[in-house]
């Protein structure tokens, strides 16, 4: 396949991505965790994101001509995900719900992974409180507000990378973050 | 003294980063700072989180997705080897095909026999059923005048005899 080049990328990085893409393999142990965590953070049900982390790279390496190179692999990916996990919630919305429900996770035990959460029992429990009190304001955002939320901060992106894979304007992006962070912010107790 | 600084403005400052207006105000206002550090600090434990919940999930996932994904197991043994299980089975069957098809054979020889014998005793009646009582009391008068002409006969020829 001919790669084309863009005004952003040349064309020795539109064919080193091209070759990525088309091996199928080494796209899925690059780009798995990224893709599967973006999507696990956005709906929380770990069956639903593994299912989105593979229609999301078995899409990419099948549509691996369309690349053009203006963004990075791992930014195009993160759009191919972005629209996954909003079509998902779309299409399956009742079911993805109750599922979601059936599978809820319980936020106390995956706070306890991280055993660097608090130097003393008691910062570990005002700290997993915390990770409570997020997820829980995250959990109620709108979907833009939310997917903008996890990709600035679990997949910390900056506000283009997250314009480009959300397709949004950055000026956009900043208003769906500050929106979000403010509900963050009220829910884990600011004050003002 | 200054103003602190608005939710807004605080959520600005962690979304990205401080204008540096913002940065002296949080240089000179511990209140504020510390609401910044605080929020910053619940973010991060987040992504801590998130991320280990992530890496103890993505094998597991990854794994049901290529189990998905694998074509189910197909066992595979050759042509040669499925033309003579074919020719086995078909040699196999040929004799209850063979015994069946003989039985039925029978049955029908011996239904059509049974049914050719009624429609040839049905034939040889030289009366037809509805017929059958007239023809009885026919068939009586000429018997006794058979009779009664024997018994003539008879006595005649006993009176002959007489």
């Amino acid at each position: 396949m001919q790669p084309v080049a863009s005004a952003e990328f040349p064309v020795n990085a539109v064919e080193s991505a091209t070759r990525e893409l088309d091996d199928f393999d080494a796209l899925v142990g690059k780009y798995w965790p990224r893709v599967f965590r973006f999507a696990l953070a956005s709906m929380g049900d770990p069956d639903a994101a593994g299912s989105v982390a593979q229609d999301c790279l078995l899409k990419a390496h099948r549509k691996a001509a369309g690349f053009r190179g203006q963004s990075s692999v791992g930014t195009w990916l993160m759009r191919i995900a972005v629209n996954l996990v909003r079509d998902h919630a779309r299409s399956r919305r009742l079911q993805f719900w109750k599922r979601t429900r059936e599978t809820a996770v319980n936020w106390d035990d995956v706070a306890r992974q991280v055993p660097q959460l608090g130097s003393s029992p008691e910062a570990g429990a005002a700290a997993r409180e915390q990770v409570e009190r997020v997820w829980k304001a995250a959990r109620g955002l709108p979907e833009r507000q939310r997917t903008v939320f996890v990709l600035r901060f679990v997949e910390e992106m900056d506000l283009l990378e997250i314009a480009a894979a959300t397709g949004l304007r950055e000026g956009t992006v900043k208003a769906h973050l500050f929106r979000a962070l403010q509900a963050v912010r009220r829910e884990v107790g600011g004050s003002g | 003294m200054t103003e602190h600084l608005p939710g807004n403005r605080i959520a600005e400052c962690v979304a990205a980063g401080p204008a540096p207006e913002e940065r002296r105000h949080l240089a000179e206002c511990a209140q504020c700072a510390a609401e910044v550090a605080r929020l910053e600090s619940a973010l991060g434990h987040f992504r801590e989180a998130v991320r280990g919940w992530s890496e103890g999930q993505s094998a597991g996932a990854l794994g049901k997705a290529r189990a998905a994904r694998r074509p189910p197991a197909r066992v595979w043994f050759g042509w040669p080897v499925w033309a003579a299980v074919a020719l086995a089975a078909a040699l196999a069957v040929a004799p209850v095909y063979e015994t069946v098809r003989d039985r039925r054979q029978a049955a029908q020889a011996l239904a059509d026999a049974q049914l050719l014998e009624q429609v040839g005793q049905d034939v040889s009646e030289s009366v037809p059923s509805p017929m059958e009582p007239l023809a009885q009391l026919v068939s009586w008068d000429s018997a006794s005048q058979e009779s009664s002409q024997g018994n003539t006969s008879n006595s005649s020829q006993n009176g002959e005899t007489q």
